[in-house]
């Protein structure tokens, strides 16, 4: 058992959090709905965190929205925390784990790992070493996801990893339909359910992911590759613009009620 | 008015399979094909289906009887003229297309709707070749229509709102769940689900993981039924690039479409999936 700090903006960070919890680790879990980098939210870190600074094992990052956000949330937990022990697995949806390795003082402490909302379907979950990180690093990010009953398998350090690069850019497809009036919403994702057999209509589960996170996936795609394929629909991005990042506000391409 | 009597062009895997699917839902269906043999081979795998689910208790002999003897079978286009709606699915081209409605706008009576399963073609310009374009509609079933209950109905630039609505109902009628479209390139399902493919093709193409891995990825971390790689061996190689290909440049070179070398290299050597044992899976293993 292990004390593990899970931070993030992202719903995965909640839902990394409870797993963890579940499986019998300590965690504590920092989440925020921060967008922009203006308001670090650890430009004042809790002293509830700060005491914890010496006792924890292993660092689980999830900030997606954006990549400045990011940057400076894993500056700061390095400052702060990171001692040379810990590794730090770094949600590697909206940057490579090279990238994020050289905002650290222990570049090879840092490991990727690639999911999507929602956390407790999935069997299998990508780990992404980069060119700099440490193999031992790399075991205890696998042994930690395998402690949690995941399936850890290793993909190449590559922004946005497998299967958030697949949906995100579906879930932007479909957006562009909507946009477009090709369709209303609740057909095009009951066409993508019935007519192809997917597990979710990509519209509900953008709102599900949430639609700031899929606008930082893209965004970090058309930095990597160019923004000629991974160009957000702008119709995802007034979304964005408008706080509906889905279902986390009540509001995306669906209405949720607020319980 | 409901429709009793619908018509279906041609009788290969979707003709026969919407004709099954009209036929057991009540329907009297005429299935029109320009090959006496190809008529024959379609009655006989309706039959075979039949007999199927009457051993697996999902029908009795008499309803299986009955989807049969509801269908019967011509080459004369003429004979679709008690036809409330034809359904074309002919093979994928235009000018056949255009012909057989041209045809048909004197066979069958001015309420009949004339309706085209094409999976890749405009709607608008296939209803340009009736001179009731108002009556022309898209009605995309899926492969296997019998299995599938998703039915894309597109209005094309001149179809009216009436002839929508019909077919909306018809698809209803024919136990289908609808969805109406507007007439864009590959539709919705066509279109959203490209990325699926694409992005897993550009995965493996950088080598950030290989096939296998990527489809144990999407399907056990997102809960797919199948991988993009997977699901390209049973869909056929050559029929998923066909179809990239065709959104691709319907949509004038839209980037986000551009189809994959990696998926051109395997259709150019033969390599097509299940139906040829290899695809990116071997299946003679």
């Amino acid at each position: 058992m292990s004390n593990i700090l899970i931070i993030g903006d992202s719903p995965l960070a909640a839902e990394m959090a409870a797993l963890a919890g579940q499986a019998g680790h300590t965690a504590l879990a920092y989440l925020f709905n921060q967008h922009g980098p203006e308001s670090s939210p650890l430009a004042n870190i809790p002293l509830w965190l700060q005491e914890t600074a010496d006792s924890l094992d292993l660092i689980v990052e999830a900030v997606v929205s954006s990549r400045l956000l990011k940057q400076h949330t894993i500056q700061r937990l390095s400052d702060a925390f990171v001692g040379a022990n810990e590794p730090i697995l770094t949600a590697a949806l909206n940057a490579s784990v090279a990238e994020v390795s050289q905002w650290t003082a222990h570049p090879a402490n840092v490991v990727g790992w690639a999911a999507l909302p929602p956390l407790g379907d999935a069997e299998v979950i990508e780990v992404a070493a980069s060119i700099r990180s440490d193999p031992v690093m790399v075991s205890r990010a696998q042994e930690f996801l395998a402690s949690l009953g995941k399936e850890p398998a290793l993909v190449n350090d590559s922004v946005g990893g497998v299967l958030p690069r697949v949906v995100a850019n579906l879930v932007n497809e479909a957006a562009f339909a909507l946009m477009e009036g090709v369709a209303s919403a609740e057909d095009i994702d009951q066409a993508m359910k019935l007519g192809t057999n997917y597990p979710h209509g990509p519209l509900a589960w953008g709102d599900q992911i949430g639609l700031d996170q899929i606008v930082g996936i893209m965004a970090a795609l058309g930095e990597s590759y160019g923004p000629d394929r991974y160009r957000a629909a702008p119709l995802l991005n007034r979304l964005v613009q408008a706080g509906m990042w889905g279902k986390r506000a009540g509001k995306g391409f669906y209405d949720y009620p607020i319980e | 008015m409901t429709i009793q009597t619908i018509g279906v062009l041609g009788s290969g895997t979707m003709g026969s399979g919407i004709a099954q699917v009209a036929a057991q839902a009540g329907l009297a269906v005429i299935l029109y094909d320009v090959s006496d043999d190809m008529l024959g081979k379609a009655i006989s795998q309706i039959d075979t289906q039949m007999k199927r689910a009457v051993e697996k208790g999902r029908m009795t002999e008499e309803q299986a009887w009955g989807v049969v003897g509801r269908i019967s079978v011509t080459t004369q286009l003429a004979d679709l003229k008690p036809c409330g709606c034809v359904i074309e699915a002919a093979p994928e081209k235009l000018e056949l297309k255009q012909a057989l409605f041209q045809e048909l706008d004197s066979i069958v009576n001015l309420e009949a709707i004339l309706a085209t399963n094409t999976s890749t073609l405009s709607v608008t310009q296939i209803g340009a070749g009736s001179a009731y374009p108002a009556r022309v509609v898209g009605m995309h079933f899926f492969n296997p229509p019998p299995l599938l209950p998703l039915v894309e109905v597109i209005g094309g630039a001149a179809t009216s709102e009436a002839t929508i609505q019909a077919t909306l109902d018809l698809a209803r009628q024919m136990g289908k769940t609808p969805v109406r479209v507007k007439d864009v390139p590959g539709f919705i399902v066509n279109r959203v689900a490209r990325p699926f493919y694409l992005e897993g093709l550009r995965l493996l193409a950088e080598g950030v993981a290989d096939y296998a891995t990527i489809d144990k990825l999407v399907r056990g971390g997102g809960r797919f039924k199948m991988g993009p790689f997977e699901l390209m061996d049973l869909i056929g190689l050559d029929i998923n690039y066909a179809a990239s290909h065709s959104v691709y440049n319907a949509y004038f070179q839209e980037p986000r479409f551009r189809p994959s070398l990696l998926q051109q290299r395997m259709v150019e050597s033969g390599q097509l999936g299940r139906k040829t044992g290899k695809g990116w899976y071997d299946y003679n293993a």
